[in-house]
């Protein structure tokens, strides 16, 4: 800070009186530029006090006006308590988080004004009640220490006066030439408050410019739909409607605005119990693993680019009204796949789907939308809308123009809101060193990123928990979202009240606008509209907003798609496809320096911290990687070490150097790469971890290339991940049995199995559990023999269902918020000291080159026969009379047996002071229910006992039973699919009782009569009859 | 006792050279007397610097945190319970010689007893430190006692944790208390030969006032038989209850029966290694000590290693069987994971170790070679140090679902807490010989009456010296 003041040089300034100092109109400015944490009141630390009387100001205005707050103003005391607001009581607010534009509807938990947790709103579409990883995550960005928290010109912290006065002269001189000068860039824009502000200024200014630019975008979605109807459409899939889905190169389960409600949809058609026999059944083909592949029936990994090729093969064999010219040949197995899949879909025709990824050309959308055409789908599985967002846009056309434009010195003036080119935009636009020809570049953004640096201005952003705002949902439907919390740094703005300065508004605040928006927009007025408004804002979600339903009609009969050269190129063995594709936790890097998401695992591969280079154990072995990599006593058992080579990969000029790793199920000379790391400025978990992706990426290879040359290098590379073995069980002895040491661990079985032996009887994992271990002990805490009379005695227990768990890891992430889980960082995930208490396990069976995955969360399983409890010496660690295995964090002394007994090895320890947060800001983000548990002892899933108290305090107050469904952990609440189910066993008509009288309800590891609570159903899966024999014979040959 | 003793002793030799009760008095006493050699103030240096390293080890630890070691989830357990075990382990064979020694009546014991018995308390000394440390908290690890107190929260007696805690502090105190009570007339002869008055209080304090009259005799031997008695279950009960901190779970290569006999058995094989590990170089550094420590005190060490170490290769192969016979898929990975796994060179090097190089102890000509011998012996220490290890990790890092299997590696950490305690060790050992008869005096003496002067002997006890006994072939008397 000192070296600042020196640098800056006009700290040295004289003046003759203090009076005249402060009189000075940049005052303010100077004063920040003197003393940088004074510039900002509120800034990393937050006094309690000052904190308090800031909440209670605004949670008295909440108690008169649904939550509306007046930032500014007078402040009122709490001399009457609203009526909600009690002391110790969480409150919850609905409101709604975007990714690129598109929202979740949440329901907000406060404690005393401070939100502490992000749960889905069941009203809204796009949740259900439930949530993606990502949002849950949301939260830890608002309390984020590295959030950007001052005003900086060229870097340096400037004041407000300063910003205005200089952004409104800029704009003043460009009003004059109608705004030739000015570019606005911001992501894809839903929120029709900022819309409008936008458009406002471009109305004044006719001349100016609003691009829009997000590296993952629908823009390939767009283009489909005007080649097969003539407009840009955003296609709405049913899928609780559907029988048959067929994905290509798609993770419609997983990835994208509506998947968190797509994932629930389909797995309704997935919920196997007895006298429900029936199944819907998924077609995946992709290059690498995603979690709709890892859920998939029948999978085929092929590149992305044949997928053109294979979707226009089952276009042909349906005689969908489509017509291209297609080069290059389908192996025998994929032409195979493809008639099994166009036979599914015509025996389903009206309730199957063909979908396509954005990564996939527009013209294979447009052969998707003939068959599904075709088929009678669309009306039935799929709809189409208007796009939800305000101005739709190609954004690789959009950024490339204002590339141009800014190399011809057109762009005088540059807003850019909320985006990050300078990192995130087509390598071959170079855009880090345009920004810099900008004469007036701004940047507003909740993190001083790389696009930055390089701004004239940089303005913090508010953070959304922190403001008003509007927001669209994939759907169209709007929400209002609401400030949880006063903003955390007076300086940060809102993208609207940045548009709203520039528009001549200055002053005005969020709430205002879009109120003022809405009163317009809907045409109300006085006591209607404050109803509507009163309405919308507690439900999260907008009455009769969601985009109408288009009825669409193929432009011609048949259509005629150009399938571009790319995909003609016949796949030469040594072309090495490179794949790109977002990150399945940090996105396209923006929640880089969010650590929830770095430090978990990525639903497929297990890393974390990292993106790496993954291939096909094939192509690894080919590029002679193998030996380096691996220890293997032989080919059947081995496993890839933590250190991994580097390579270097070349793509048509541009170079990047990444670590290479081996992953089952990946098609054979590709690679995936995940967009989002490799990032310099993202904050100081986010910056310098994994590689840059974005080096590579360049308009023209958006989403993948062929030609490819990879070059190792001498030096390896760390990973971090939770799970270190791959199947390697090549044999099939025992296809039942999981990999590498032919365990039973999860029950798995077909659907037609289930239909014949419901128990699974014949299936290895029985054999053990079957097994009666009588005891001469008495058997206290055996949830069947919780019998009357004592009939208020609960029965905790948990049931997984393997079969509706896509792996999205959602559940890991909300107890990670819920329980105050510490993160502990890249290099003690790689000393396996991880701290998550929920895992999801992922295990691989048959070939390593297509193989089946089976995957179960594994919390604590509450054993009535719990080992750790026997081992504990100081009896920290006990059971508690409703079965729970109860933690004792303070009696515990950190002998660590009661981890080395537990065969599930779900305890955590903290080897170091893990709890400990340096900056007080992320105090505030705690759970107050939860104890943060301190160095050296144990910690454990505890089945969210907090929430049990809570319902036992409520339910003992109107003298009561605990109701079913009263208690749900924070795993099952953000579980989209509802694949886990918590409650009472005691009682026989509690959902959980139910599923576990189901006959493919199983105990993982039963053999060891530990008596879990937490027990799993069978993973059913429906593979297609003529694949699966086909596969077996394939990966027999291995 | 005495009538026993003898037709077994005759055949062999316990003294080398001409002993008289003086001769012996002095050579031992004469140790701690005289200033030390160049060689001590090395060893006792390398030991001191070994102690810094042991006290800044765990000064950071407390400082940090248990994260400074490479234990981690699955292997919560790493070097605090190898090193734990192999310790208490090494200290067996101070408590077998003095006390299951001493009621078999084996008179050899005598030579060697105080100094493995001082060797037993350092071990235990260093065992001891693991434990306490090796908790997450080790502030509150007197919450493993059972005090007194408000809550009246007991400690958790079905833990085997809770057994180890009573079995080695009681091994401690019973150790502590033999090896002080044997010690009283030899101080007492300190005391009187002492020429400084420092040393005659200090000696004088430590001696209780020792006369040497025939009831201190008295009372002494029944007291010295008595703790005998009192540590001989201890030998097996100490490391039968530390095996049963394995035992009692279930991990594959922990949850074996055969634990408590092979652990013990395994205790003194490297208890006696340990001995003569050290017994090699002090007879080189005090060449008085050859005199009574000899040559065939050093075979029969040897003997009984290469037939406990029988035992323990013993309990490889049924591990090995039982592995196989299980029918278990998890016990059956177990032995694959140890031959072939990640650790295959820590268990291939414990076989090599501890199965393969005592077998060369069935060469007399290699038993009484010194140098081999002491090779062999620093071999079979660490074979069975990575006896532990193999338990201890690879039983640990692939346990039941393959999911959370891992991987351990030691860190700096753990190496200098370990070869901290090895220096403490030293230099306890060093100090001891410093400051300490190392050998029982009056124990000694005792033998040499009873084999040369005593009843039934030719020259009678009139203060005539017998002829020494050859150095080797048949005893003295006739």
């Amino acid at each position: 800070m000192e070296k600042r003041t020196h640098e800056q040089g006009t700290g040295e300034k004289f003046w003759r009186s203090l009076n005249e100092l402060m009189e000075a109109p940049d005052f303010e400015e100077h004063l920040a530029r003197e003393f940088p944490r004074h510039a900002q009141p509120l800034s990393d630390f937050v006094s309690r006090r000052q904190f308090l009387k800031l909440m209670g100001a605004s949670m008295a205005l909440a108690g008169l006006s649904a939550c509306g707050y007046k930032p500014q103003g007078p402040i009122i005391s709490q001399s009457k308590t609203p009526p909600e607001h009690l002391p110790g009581e969480t409150l919850y607010f609905a409101t709604a988080l975007a990714v690129s534009g598109f929202a979740t509807g949440v329901l907000a938990k406060s404690y005393e004004g401070r939100p502490i947790k992000i749960e889905g709103n069941p009203n809204h579409p796009a949740s259900l009640g439930a949530t993606s990883a990502i949002t849950q995550a949301m939260l830890l960005d608002l309390y984020d220490p590295d959030r950007s928290q001052n005003l900086l010109k060229f870097g340096r912290v400037a004041g407000w006066s300063t910003f205005t006065g200089e952004l409104l002269q800029q704009i003043a001189i460009q009003n004059a030439k109608q705004g030739a000068g000015v570019r606005i860039l911001t992501g894809a824009i839903t929120s029709p408050t900022l819309a409008d502000q936008i458009q406002q200024f471009l109305k004044a200014n006719p001349q100016a410019k609003w691009y829009q630019y997000e590296a993952v975008s629908w823009e390939n979605v767009y283009e489909g739909t005007k080649l097969a109807f003539g407009e840009w459409l955003y296609p709405l899939y049913r899928l609780d409607q559907v029988d048959v889905l067929v994905a290509l190169d798609s993770d419609i389960l997983y990835s994208g605005p509506g998947a968190v409600r797509y994932a629930h949809d389909f797995m309704q058609g997935r919920k196997v119990r007895k006298g429900q026999e029936r199944m819907n059944r998924l077609f995946v083909a992709e290059p690498m693993f995603t979690v709709t592949g890892m859920t998939a029936d029948e999978r085929l990994p092929i590149p992305s680019s044949k997928i053109g090729r294979l979707a226009y093969e089952i276009a042909r064999l349906l005689d969908a009204p489509v017509q291209a010219e297609v080069a290059g040949e389908l192996t025998p197995e994929e032409q195979k796949w493809a008639q099994v899949v166009a036979g599914e879909l015509k025996a389903h025709a009206g309730r199957s789907l063909l979908v396509v990824g954005e990564a996939q050309p527009p013209a294979v959308h447009a052969i998707a939308h003939a068959i599904n055409h075709a088929l009678g789908n669309i009306g039935n599985t799929v709809v189409f809308i208007a796009p939800p967002e305000a101005k739709p846009t190609l954004h690789t056309q959009d950024i490339r123009q204002l590339a141009q434009e800014i190399q011809n010195g057109a762009v005088e003036v540059l807003i850019m809101l909320g985006v990050n080119p300078a990192y995130d935009a087509p390598a071959d636009l170079n855009f880090a060193e345009l920004i810099p020809k900008v004469p007036f570049s701004v940047h507003l953004g909740a993190y001083v990123d790389e696009t930055a640096a390089l701004c004239v201005w940089h303005v913090p952003e508010t953070h959304p928990l922190e403001t008003w705002g509007d927001v669209r949902a994939f759907d169209g439907t709007v929400s209002i979202q609401q400030p949880l919390i006063y903003p955390l740094y007076s300086n940060t703005r809102t993208a609207l009240e940045l548009m709203a300065l520039i528009n001549g508004q200055a002053g005005k605040q969020t709430y205002e606008l879009v109120q003022a928006y809405w009163q317009k927009a809907s045409g109300l007025s006085g006591a209607q509209f404050d109803k509507f408004w009163r309405q919308s804002v507690h439900d999260g979600v907008m009455p009769r907003t969601a985009r109408p339903v288009k009825t669409v009609a193929l432009k011609q009969n048949p259509l005629v798609v150009q399938v571009p050269a790319l995909l003609d190129t016949v796949q030469a063995a040594d072309t090495l496809e490179i794949r790109f594709a977002p990150d399945p936790t940090i996105y396209d890097g923006r929640f880089a320096n969010n650590a929830w998401l770095q430090e978990l695992p990525k639903p497929v591969t297990r890393t974390c911290w990292d993106n790496l280079a993954f291939m096909s154990l094939n192509t690894f072995k080919k590029l002679g990687l193998w030996s380096k990599a691996t220890y293997a006593w032989n080919e059947d058992v081995s496993f890839v070490r933590d250190q991994v080579p580097l390579i270097e990969i070349r793509l048509d000029g541009k170079s990047l150097v990444v670590a290479a790793y081996p992953i089952p199920g990946h098609v054979d000379d590709a690679i995936t790469l995940h967009l989002g790391y490799g990032r310099t400025r993202a904050g100081a978990k986010g910056s310098g971890a994994g590689f840059n992706a974005y080096t590579l990426r360049t308009t023209s290879n958006l989403w993948f290339a062929r030609g490819a040359e990879v070059i190792p290098t001498r030096q390896s590379y760390t990973v971090a991940r939770t799970e270190e073995h791959h199947l390697i069980d090549t044999r099939q002895k025992d296809p039942e049995l999981d990999s590498t040491a032919h365990r039973p661990i999860l029950l798995t079985g077909t659907l037609e199995e289930f239909r014949q032996d419901p128990e699974l009887k014949n299936k290895p994992h029985r054999k053990g559990y079957e097994h009666v271990h009588p005891s001469m002990y008495p058997e206290r805490f055996r949830y069947d023999r919780y019998e009357n009379p004592d009939n208020f005695r609960y029965a905790w227990g948990m049931v997984i269902d393997p079969t509706l768990c896509t792996g999205c890891s959602a559940c890991v992430t909300a107890c990670q918020a819920e329980n105050n889980i510490p993160v502990v960082g890249k290099e003690q995930v790689v000393r396996r000291r991880e701290m998550l208490w929920l895992r999801i396990d992922r295990y691989f069976k048959g070939s390593p080159e297509n193989p089946k995955v089976y995957q179960a969360p594994v919390p604590c399983m509450h054993c009535e026969n719990a080992g750790c409890e026997l081992v504990c010496p100081v009896a920290a660690t006990v059971h508690d009379h409703e079965g729970l295995n109860v933690m004792i964090y303070n009696r515990c002394v950190g002998t660590r047996y009661c981890s080395n007994n537990c065969p599930y090895k779900v305890r955590r320890f903290n080897y170091y002071r893990y709890s400990y947060m340096k900056s007080p800001v992320l105090h505030l983000m705690q759970n107050p229910d939860v104890t943060v548990r301190g160095r050296g002892v144990m910690e454990k899933c505890t089945y969210c006992v907090q929430r049990i108290s809570k319902a036992r305090i409520n339910a003992k107050r109107e003298n009561r039973r605990i109701r079913d469904g009263e208690v749900i952990p924070a795993c099952q609440q953000a579980c989209p699919t509802g694949a886990i189910v918590f409650g009472d066993l005691n009682d026989p008509n509690s959902k959980v009782r139910q599923l576990r009288d189901q006959p493919h309800n199983f105990a993982m590891l039963g053999e060891l009569n530990y008596r879990p609570r937490t027990t799993y159903l069978a993973k059913i899966d429906n593979p297609h009859p003529e694949l699966s024999g086909a596969e077996a014979s394939h990966a027999g040959s291995h | 006792m005495q009538e026993a003793i003898k037709p077994k002793v005759q055949e062999f030799p316990l003294f080398e050279g001409q002993q008289t009760y003086e001769r012996i008095t002095d050579q031992i006493a004469r140790i701690p007397e005289n200033p030390h050699p160049p060689a001590w103030t090395v060893m006792f240096g390398i030991g001191a610097v070994g102690t810094l390293m042991l006290i800044t080890s765990l000064v950071w630890l407390l400082i940090v945190g248990l994260g400074i070691w490479g234990i981690n989830q699955p292997v919560a357990w790493g070097f605090a319970i190898i090193n734990f075990v192999w310790w208490i382990g090494i200290g067996h064979a101070g408590t077998l010689i003095s006390a299951i020694l001493l009621l078999l009546r084996q008179a050899w014991r005598m030579s060697i007893n105080r100094f493995a018995e001082a060797m037993t308390i350092f071990a235990v000394m260093c065992a001891g430190l693991f434990p306490l440390f090796h908790t997450g908290r080790p502030w509150v690890a007197y919450w493993l006692f059972p005090l007194p107190n408000w809550l009246a929260m007991w400690p958790q007696f079905r833990s085997p944790l809770e057994w180890d805690v009573f079995a080695v502090s009681t091994y401690f105190t019973v150790s502590v208390l033999f090896w002080y009570m044997g010690l009283i007339p030899d101080l007492a002869t300190m005391r009187d030969r002492a020429k400084s008055t420092l040393a005659k209080v200090i000696h004088g304090i430590l001696s209780w006032g020792w006369r040497g009259s025939a009831v201190h005799w008295l009372r002494y031997e029944q007291a010295y038989l008595l703790l005998a008695g009192l540590s001989t279950p201890l030998v097996l009960s100490v490391h039968s209850i530390v095996s049963l901190d394995f035992a009692i779970s279930i991990v594959p290569g922990w949850h074996v029966t055969i634990f408590p006999p092979y652990f013990v058995a395994g205790a003194i094989f490297s208890g006696f290694a340990m001995v003569l590990t050290l017994v090699i170089p002090f007879r080189i550094l005090y060449p008085g000590l050859r005199e009574y420590i000899t040559m065939n005190h050093i075979d029969w060490m040897a003997k009984v290693m290469l037939a406990t170490g029988w035992i323990v290769f013993y309990g490889y192969l049924s591990e090995m069987f039982f592995g196989w016979y299980s029918a278990n898929q998890f016990e059956q990975f177990l032995v694959v994971n140890r031959f072939f796994g990640p650790y295959w060179l820590a268990y291939w090097a414990l076989i090599f170790c501890n199965g393969v190089v005592p077998q060369l102890l069935w060469i007399p000509k290699i038993r009484h070679n010194l140098l081999l011998l002491f090779i062999i012996s620093i071999i079979v220490n660490i074979g069975m140090w990575f006896e532990r290890f193999v338990i201890v990790v690879i039983s640990l890092h692939r346990d039941f679902l393959t999911s959370a299997w891992g991987q351990y590696a030691p860190t700096i950490w753990d190496w200098s807490l370990y070869l901290g305690t090895i220096g403490f060790f030293i230099m306890m050992m060093f100090l001891f010989a410093r400051f300490v008869p190392m050998l029982a005096i009056a124990e000694l003496k005792d033998i040499w009456h009873r084999l040369y002067h005593g009843h039934g002997g030719h020259n009678g006890h009139a203060g005539k010296h017998a002829p020494a006994p050859a150095p080797t072939g048949k005893g003295g008397e006739s």
